[in-house]
């Protein structure tokens, strides 16, 4: 399945780009670990991982459409 | 889904005019605003002259929304506004704007509070601190 993510704030200038598309298969290991592994930066980076919306850090079974978000720590008001 | 967000800095003119509106609701006994704005603060000898905000514009609203909806149900108020900047916002400007009223004001000093907090930890807003030499550093809540 292809999913879109997105980067936010800090993490877009420690990986160089806003969003990309990875192909992402449901058995293959945790969300957190597939993105370490792909940017090692973010082991050094707090970051909290939304999926539609949602602060979580588990793709819901079944679904179809899915958007990522890589959201570094919150800085509003 | 309302939108919270405005371009650049809450002027003081809206901040007034929200005000005014509420005249006409004469069963509101107290209104508390929250005003945050932007610091000066010096980071390794730099000043920090104004904030660029950027935000997951889609979640932060929707987050808005559902803290909107547990102030409502915690507090018996009568409305509620909130408004945070988006883009580049100087120092001593006006970054966000919240407003509740309520019949009386226990209620309104409690909900205010409350709903600054929640705002502070839950929104996916971003804060580059830009310093005048062009540099910059991302800010934290604390």
């Amino acid at each position: 399945m292809i999913v879109t993510v997105q980067y936010f704030g800090l993490i877009v200038d420690a990986i160089g780009k806003n969003s990309e598309d990875i192909e992402w298969n449901e058995n293959q290991k945790k969300l957190r670990e597939f993105f370490e592994d792909k940017h090692p930066v973010l082991k050094t980076i707090h970051y909290k991982i939304a999926i539609n919306n949602e602060l979580t850090e588990e793709i819901p079974e079944n679904s179809t459409n899915i958007k990522i978000a890589l959201l570094p720590p919150f800085a509003g008001g | 889904m309302k939108n919270c967000f405005k371009e650049g800095p809450i002027s003081t003119e809206f901040i007034g005019e929200s005000i005014a509106h509420h005249q006409v609701k004469t069963n509101i006994g107290a209104h508390q605003i929250f005003l945050g704005q932007v610091r000066m603060d010096e980071i390794n000898g730099k000043k920090v002259v104004a904030i660029d905000y950027s935000a997951h514009e889609e979640m932060a609203n929707k987050v808005f929304h559902d803290i909107r909806e547990a102030t409502f149900e915690k507090f018996d108020l009568t409305c509620m506004h909130i408004y945070h900047s988006k883009g580049i916002v100087k120092a001593g400007e006006i970054c966000l704007f919240v407003f509740v009223s309520s019949k009386h004001r226990k209620i309104a000093l409690q909900a205010i509070e409350y709903l600054v907090e929640e705002i502070k930890a839950n929104v996916p807003v971003f804060g580059k601190e830009l310093f005048e030499d062009d540099s910059y550093v991302w800010k934290k809540n604390k």
